[in-house]
């Protein structure tokens, strides 16, 4: 049974279209699923109406607010979550506030992506002396209490929304640059990487088009679960006297404030807290359902 | 047992010679502290010719691939020469490797990790030609297309498809393709259809032996099917432990081989004809694979063989 | 050796009643992106002391049968026939019923040891594990059980062995453990799912010749799986070809390399390289690829690329046949005696 020359190549072109198209590209599935899109749906709600709403609807103002109306409570005509002792509106201020909180996290970990990320693979590729150095210098950061480096850090720069910012990207800078050189050691040696190497690439297009496409849904996930752990380290900022300066509102400094009156008047902790909840787990779950899909990849 | 230089019907000229090619794994125990160091290649010599096959089989252990790393420079070995097209390519700077690069290239096992799975076929395909700036982009795209249809994938149907779209034989073809790409004398086979299915592999095959003809290819194929390799090749080299037992013309180290080793590979392996039956157990080898931090002395096959005398624990011929 | 075929008339037992029936076994996974028809519709019997080899390509439904017939099969697919282990139906038994039945009638060696045995735990105590779960003996007993299936697989300085871990043992070494805890309770079926593949050709040799012997020692049955028409030459009995769910070809492993019938065999064998031929030698071979299994065709599932293929193959699908008093094949046309002249060459 001998087979004429033309089938010696033969490819699927002999086999009928069914066979040809492989699976659908997964990834389109992500956006379906429920354990990312309803989470990810109540984050942008929260930043609707953080950055969106107070500019077509008429909030009240989240500083100078009267002393006739301190302390009212929640649900009060006009002041949906009441005031706070020194007669601001709450709501608003959570709104205002959601907007700090959310600016922070994002600068943070955009910051610690796009420096600590590229650190790290950088000096994860190229290897030898670079990434030793590199790998010591980030362990001193890392060796150093989170909070007492960024506290050291705050004190020195002076309370400000900006220095908040620099002062925490000295703790997502190290974490980011740890990510990204394990993920890049486990893609260096892997076969397309070498062969990427033999076709005579250079290291910059390799990390650019071959590491980074791989890499970054990894990073991404891991930026969204920082972002939660960013807000609350912002907060416990605040609560030391470090962070945002009053009167402007962030939720961290809300809780840090209302903490004093915790005992009579909870609502002002307890209401700052209850958004600041809601907005990490939503964003740990995001960051989970991704990694789960991701991975499955 | 040294490399003969072989008089092939393919030509004289000397393409790749490696000359005591050594290397080395040093093993960090746990904590970082030096705990051994792995020779995964002892002193390989051999000469490869132009228009050649040389087939290197060797089971777990052997440092084949090890030695196809090492040939291209990915890394350099620790000791030993390279020597191809006339220049060594052990110790050249980064620009000189990567001229002699144009013309020695890889293809590995797994089709799917050897294919960076976010990029198409055609931008890997075209990826070698990029990196070394060979014409514009029209003529890129046209020699992409050319190198599609000589290995047997439609340009048009397969050009924009990822990875994990196509088949083991599919993916292979890509990287048979990207190979091909800067038109190499030499390129090196790592277990290339190893990861393949059985009609799969025989389509390969065939484009191995297609190419070969058509474009006058030498390749080092590695493998640690012996069938296989006698498939392929003009002549063979048996590697155990890092060094290599025995090479040969193809036809008579199969039908005459002259080291133990040989003798109990070639008996190992499983004949489609029932009349031949269960081998005789006898000559199968014994025992195990010594560990490879710890070689024995002098001939490396020597505690497993059926045929050691107290002499081949001495110095190493 | 009787197998059950689609037109049954009252089949005569003339040796042992079989240990393993499988009949009619579809096996169907349902995924996110669609169904997926793995098993479709398989029967054959296993009897006590043979060796059996289910040979196939990935893709042909040969590993997802070993799966049905351990019980082992994931959440999404849904199992359907029926497999009787001397007579008690297996398909739909319960998790807690399954587990009696797995490891004590029927046993299996996978084909990656690293992966079946436990890292972090010593290889004697994998094994006593093992026989503890199944029968009510003490520890020192099954200690010394463990130790005496390690010297029955061939494993030098056994006692020793008993307390290393996996780690410390090379690849061949560790497949006889693995078959140690497969054969701890002397279950009456062994299934080898590719459990040579990974491993080096002198020591497939060495594993090959282990199992061989220890089925003459125990009696147990053989169900090889594997890719490899070579091995099933060499050491099966009986040879069963599956291509795209379905068994095609079923024979002897003389008769059946003596003269197949199914062009699918005919293909495989082509397509192996023999040291017997020459260097250099195009290897004849068919194009294209397995079949998406989300699609049942209506014919023959080899059709789109079988070299002889006609009209008829194309529009019924060939069921399974007993043409030849032991032989099966599925297929309208198969290769004759006439031409096996051709094909000599």
């Amino acid at each position: 049974m001998s087979v004429p020359a033309a089938n010696l190549l033969t490819t699927a072109s002999t086999v009928p279209p069914a066979d040809l198209a492989g699976p659908a590209p997964r990834s389109r599935g992500w956006l379906r699923s429920a354990d990312i899109t309803i989470p990810g749906g109540i984050i942008l709600l929260l930043l609707f109406f953080c950055f969106i709403w107070p500019l077509v609807y008429p909030v009240p103002k989240p500083i100078g607010g009267a002393l006739r109306a301190v302390n009212l409570p929640l649900f009060s005509p006009g002041h949906i979550f009441g005031t706070d002792n020194v007669g601001n509106d709450i709501m608003s201020r959570i709104l205002y506030g959601g907007r700090v909180s959310f600016v922070v996290a994002a600068g943070v970990q955009v910051i610690g992506l796009a420096i600590g990320g590229l650190l790290g693979m950088a000096a994860a590729y190229r290897g030898g002396w670079v990434e030793s150095l590199l790998m010591r210098v980030l362990d001193v950061f890392i060796a150093f209490p989170s909070l007492v480096l960024v506290l050291a850090i705050a004190d020195s720069l002076g309370p400000s929304e900006r220095n908040v910012i620099l002062a925490l990207s000295a703790f997502s800078i190290p974490a980011f640059a740890r990510v990204a050189r394990a993920a890049t050691l486990r893609l260096r040696d892997q076969p397309f990487v070498v062969a990427a190497r033999l076709s005579g690439t250079k290291a910059w297009r390799i990390m650019f088009q071959h590491l980074v496409p791989n890499l970054w849904p990894q990073m991404l996930t891991f930026s969204l679960l920082g972002a939660s752990f960013t807000i609350i380290l912002e907060g416990a900022l605040d609560f030391l006297g470090y962070g945002i300066p009053q009167p402007t509102a962030s939720w961290g400094n809300m809780i840090s404030t209302g903490q004093q009156f915790i005992s009579v008047y909870p609502d002002l902790v307890l209401v700052p807290s209850v958004f600041l909840l809601v907005t990490a787990i939503c964003l740990n779950m995001m960051g989970d359902g991704l990694r789960a899909r991701w991975g499955e990849r | 047992m040294t490399a003969t230089g072989e008089v092939t019907a393919a030509g004289h000229d000397v393409l790749l010679q490696v000359r005591n090619v050594v290397q080395e794994f040093v093993l960090r125990d746990f904590g970082g502290a030096k705990g051994g160091v792995l020779q995964a290649v002892a002193g390989v010599s051999f000469d490869l010719h132009v228009g050649e096959t040389l087939g290197i089989v060797g089971e777990t252990g052997s440092g084949k691939s090890t030695l196809a790393r090492s040939v291209i420079q990915a890394p350099p070995p620790k000791h030993g020469d390279v020597i191809f097209q006339g220049q060594n390519l052990v110790g050249l700077s980064h620009g000189a490797l990567k001229a002699a690069r144009r013309n020695m290239q890889m293809v590995f096992q797994d089709p799917f990790t050897s294919l960076d799975p976010h990029w198409s076929v055609a931008s890997l395909v075209e990826e070698p030609l990029v990196a070394y700036g060979e014409g514009a982009r029209e003529q890129r795209r046209a020699r992409v297309n050319e190198l599609l249809d000589l290995v047997g994938l439609d340009p048009v149907r397969y050009g924009r498809r990822h990875t994990r779209e196509l088949s083991g034989g599919q993916c292979q073809r890509v990287a048979v393709a990207r190979a091909l790409a800067l038109s190499p004398k030499l390129i090196l086979c790592d277990e290339p259809v190893s990861s393949l299915d059985v009609l799969v592999q025989a389509q390969v095959l065939n484009l191995f032996e297609k190419l070969r003809e058509d474009l006058g290819l030498s390749y080092l194929f590695i493998a640690h099917d012996l069938a296989l390799v006698k498939q392929v090749s003009d002549r063979v080299a048996v590697m155990y432990l890092g060094r290599l037992c025995e090479v040969g013309p193809v036809r008579s180290l199969f039908s005459a081989p002259l080291h133990p080793y040989t003798l109990a590979l070639l008996n190992s392996i499983p004949s489609p004809d029932p009349a031949v039956g269960r081998r005789d157990t006898a000559s199968v080898i014994s025992g195990e694979l010594p560990s490879p931090l710890d070689p024995p002395s002098g001939c490396r096959f020597r505690t497993r063989c059926p045929r050691a005398a107290d002499r081949c624990a001495a110095a190493h011929r | 050796m009787a197998a059950t075929a689609d037109a049954a008339a009252p089949d005569v037992q003339l040796g042992p009643s079989p240990l393993l029936e499988v009949s009619d076994l579809r096996v169907t996974f349902h995924t996110r992106l669609g169904t997926v028809y793995a098993v479709q519709g398989i029967n054959f019997t296993v009897e006590p002391g043979r060796t059996i080899a289910l040979i196939g390509e990935s893709g042909s439904g040969k590993t997802v049968s070993a799966r049905a017939l351990m019980g082992i099969l994931p959440r999404s697919a849904s199992v359907s026939g029926s497999i009787k282990f001397k007579g008690d139906e297996i398909v739909g038994r319960s998790e807690h019923e399954l587990r009696d039945y797995r490891g004590r009638c029927v046993a299996m060696v996978f084909q990656n040891p690293e992966r079946s045995l436990n890292p972090t735990m010593r290889i004697g105590t994998q094994i006593a594990e093992a026989i503890q779960c199944h029968l009510p003996v003490s520890k020192e007993q099954a200690h010394e059980r463990s130790v005496e299936l390690l010297r029955m697989v061939r494993l030098p300085a056994p006692e020793r062995r008993y307390f290393e871990y996996p780690h410390q043992l090379s690849g061949g070494m560790r497949q006889r453990v693995v078959i140690a805890i497969a054969l701890a309770c002397d279950p009456a079926v062994l299934i080898a799912d590719e459990a040579t593949t990974a491993l080096d050709v002198t020591t497939q040799a060495q594993i090959m010749d282990l199992l061989l012997d220890l089925q003459e020692q125990t009696g147990t049955a053989l169900l090889m799986i594997s890719h490899d028409l070579g091995l099933a030459a060499s050491y099966a009995e009986e040879v069963l070809v599956m291509y795209a769910g379905k068994v095609v070809e079923q024979a002897p492993t003389t008769e059946l390399f003596a003269s197949v019938r199914m062009p699918y065999t005919q293909a495989l064998l082509d397509a192996i390289p023999r040291i017997e031929m020459e260097p250099h030698v195009i290897l004849p071979v068919v194009g294209g690829r397995p079949p998406d299994l989300a699609i049942i065709p209506p014919g023959c599932s080899f059709a789109p690329r079988c070299p002889g293929v006609q009209q008829d193959c194309r529009e019924t699908s060939p069921p399974l046949r007993q043409l030849e008093p032991g032989r099966w094949w599925a297929c309208w046309h198969p290769l004759g005696k006439e031409l096996r002249s051709d094909r000599d060459r």
